[in-house]
């Protein structure tokens, strides 16, 4: 299936992937999860520990939707 | 150790030993403590019986990074409660070079009287007839000062809506570059200011008499290990030096929590537009500086300079509640009508976020509409004309709601909430209604629990607690002068240990953990005494209630904590 990928802040993509804030469409295996895509894009926990689907925060656990912009975000905080 | 009492009724300076109660206390506990001690809960907070207290943190002056930070307090005229305003810049650490605890302003000029006090570099104080100021906006203020007194001189001061009393009145203080864009801004504590007749304070920057390290060795060491566990964290060490806190509109924004358009939509049309990530773009090609240095000691360099499409200074520095309040909450997407609004914040010595909303609240009752740039800028020359609608403009979002007789007014205890919006965060809800500061973004923020999925935003379960224990972390930072920014370095191993290391070494203390919470709630105890005699009870720990009735979309989710889970948030 193909989900369409964009990060955010410093959360960089590895070398599968465009730059950071550009969105790229991705072909990932059907029932792959969000802790699969980051592997795939070789982004660490610690730099991109937040990823967003239609609003909501999904765990590394979370399944990803057919045609969804999945946003990837560092932990932030207040300020 | 000392005091410096300011009295401005009969113009006398008295410099005290900071008395017993107050030992070891610095910061927003220091304010709040001697406030809710010494100021009279019922009284006016325009009139001479309130105090209004500056308060360097119990670390700022050391060479720990990241500590310049200086408390305000005084009973709010926005708010009627207790309030600490939180500024950066250089004057906390100016202040702790002079051994200068706090300075206490009491009492009142006579109308139409304006000072400066004046510390200079041995910490003698003076205060000085400040009459040709009058008027002056901060900007032209600073320069005067920093002229007069040379470079290396702090300035903490109010512009002409400090002067006015107006309830969003802020109090700017200058940064490292000598800009007065560094605001205490919250809680109308510029008008407590104008009130007593103090136009401006400006301190020393080269003082060399601070209060002695018990252990200036260890404290060495372990400011050494700080400043590492600071640099190594993601948030202090690689996004705020990119992004700045702008870099939150993208998941606020995300996750539908981000209150547009005076609170009816938690996403904001093109908010790609006014993100950090544009931000930092359009200052780089515009010759900015997306990673400035605002604050001494500091190493995050959350700061920036932003210029107009000319390469002009227009403002530093845009921040994400700024933003926010004059963009999303005014539907304006253009990044430099919002800058130029920031900068005449600072210049009219205003709070933004107060302003910003103060004039969403306009447009939602039809005033302007929602998205007009030139509107807003309008309104802010109303403010600066003193107009009566700029009045009632700049007395804050409660005050417009009042004239236009509209009811969506998004604040608690008259101050209006952050860029998190309870219905979609339900755990600042709980910080928004319960804070005794009235809503606050940097009370108890719980954004960072969502983010890290600790706590699911839309959900009841576990927001009470999540605010409870940010609310007493958040206290116990405010004591100590240490940037809320620079702070996250605590909830790391290294970081947690090196500062606890470099207190104890700083004061010849053995405080474990445990001490800091306890500090924490010490303070809010003393917060909530204070707002008790003041007339505040539980019924006061409530959001308006269009919050609880009105869905906010995406998400369709109103906010779901119960009074009675509200009221046991400070059940310690």
């Amino acid at each position: 299936m193909k989900v369409r990928v964009k990060t955010y802040g410093t959360v960089t993509p590895g070398p599968a992937a465009a730059r950071a804030g550009q969105e790229i469409e991705m072909e990932i295996p059907e029932g792959a999860n969000v802790g699969d895509l980051l592997a795939h894009l070789g982004i660490s926990p610690s730099r991109g520990g937040t990823v967003v689907m239609n609003g909501r925060i999904l765990s590394k656990e979370g399944d990803l939707v057919d045609g969804a912009l999945v946003q990837i975000f560092q932990v932030m905080h207040g300020g | 150790m000392k005091f410096l009492k300011v009295n401005l009724s009969n113009k006398t300076i008295g410099v005290e030993e900071v008395p017993q109660p107050y030992l070891g206390l610095g910061g927003r506990g220091l304010t709040s403590i001697l406030i809710n001690a010494e100021v009279p809960a019922r009284c006016d907070p325009l009139g001479p019986e309130n105090k209004l207290i500056f308060a360097p943190g119990l670390l700022s002056g050391t060479n720990l990074v990241n500590t310049s930070r200086i408390s305000v307090g005084a009973k709010s005229p926005l708010t009627g409660t207790i309030k600490e305003s939180n500024a950066g810049g250089t004057i906390a650490a100016a202040l702790g070079r002079l051994g200068i605890t706090a300075i206490i302003v009491e009492g009142q000029a006579k109308e139409g009287e304006w000072f400066v006090l004046r510390i200079d570099e041995k910490g003698e104080a003076s205060l000085l007839p400040a009459q040709e100021y009058r008027g002056m906006r901060t900007y032209a203020l600073t320069e005067k000062l920093l002229q007069t007194y040379g470079d290396k001189t702090s300035v903490m001061c109010i512009g002409p809506a400090g002067e006015n009393r107006l309830k969003a009145a802020s109090i700017q203080t200058s940064d490292i570059d000598g800009r007065p864009c560094r605001a205490a801004g919250r809680g109308g504590l510029g008008a407590v200011m104008g009130s007593k007749g103090l136009k401006a304070l400006v301190v020393d920057q080269r003082g060399n008499s601070p209060d002695a390290v018990a252990d200036p060795e260890t404290f060495k060491e372990s400011a050494k290990a700080f400043a590492k566990a600071v640099k190594d964290h993601p948030f202090s060490g690689q996004l705020l030096p990119n992004l700045g806190t702008a870099g939150l509109v993208a998941p606020v924004n995300a996750m539908g929590a981000f209150p547009s358009y005076n609170a009816t939509k938690g996403v904001m049309d093109g908010w790609e537009k006014i993100s950090g990530e544009t931000m930092a773009q359009l200052i780089n090609e515009r010759r900015g500086n997306p990673s400035h240095m605002g604050c001494a000691q500091c190493i995050v360099h959350c700061s920036n300079v932003y210029n107009d499409k000319d390469g002009r200074y227009l403002t530093s520095s845009l921040e994400y509640e700024t933003i926010w309040a004059m963009g999303g909450m005014t539907g304006i997407d253009d990044l430099d009508t919002i800058a130029r609004l920031d900068f005449l914040c600072d210049d009219f010595g205003l709070d933004t976020m107060s302003t910003g909303v103060a004039m969403a609240v306009a447009m939602d009752a039809g005033y302007k509409s929602f998205g007009d740039g030139s509107a807003a800028l309008q309104m802010m020359e109303e403010i600066a004309q003193g107009t009566a609608l700029g009045m009632i403009l700049g007395n804050g979002p409660e005050a417009v709601g009042h004239h236009f007789n509209h009811s969506r007014v998004p604040v608690v205890k008259g101050q209006s909430i952050a860029a998190y919006d309870p219905r979609a965060m339900q755990g600042n809800a709980v910080t928004y209604a319960t804070s005794p500061m009235g809503a606050d973004h940097s009370a108890g923020n719980v954004i960072g629990e969502y983010m890290a999925q600790k706590l699911d935003p839309l959900k009841a379960e576990g927001q009470v607690e999540a605010s409870r224990n940010t609310q007493i972390a958040m206290a116990a930072v405010d004591c100590t002068g240490l940037c809320l920014l620079a702070s996250f370095a605590l909830t790391t191993p290294e970081g947690g240990m090196a500062f606890l290391q470099a207190m104890n070494a700083k004061f010849g203390t053995q405080l474990g953990p445990e001490a800091i919470p306890q500090l924490g709630i010490r303070v809010l105890r003393a917060e909530r005494e204070f707002n008790h005699k003041a007339g505040f009870t539980n019924k006061d720990d409530r959001l308006p209630e269009f919050f609880y009735k009105e869905p906010l979309p995406p998400h369709n989710t109103v906010v779901i904590i119960s009074d009675q889970e509200m009221d046991s948030t400070f059940n310690f």
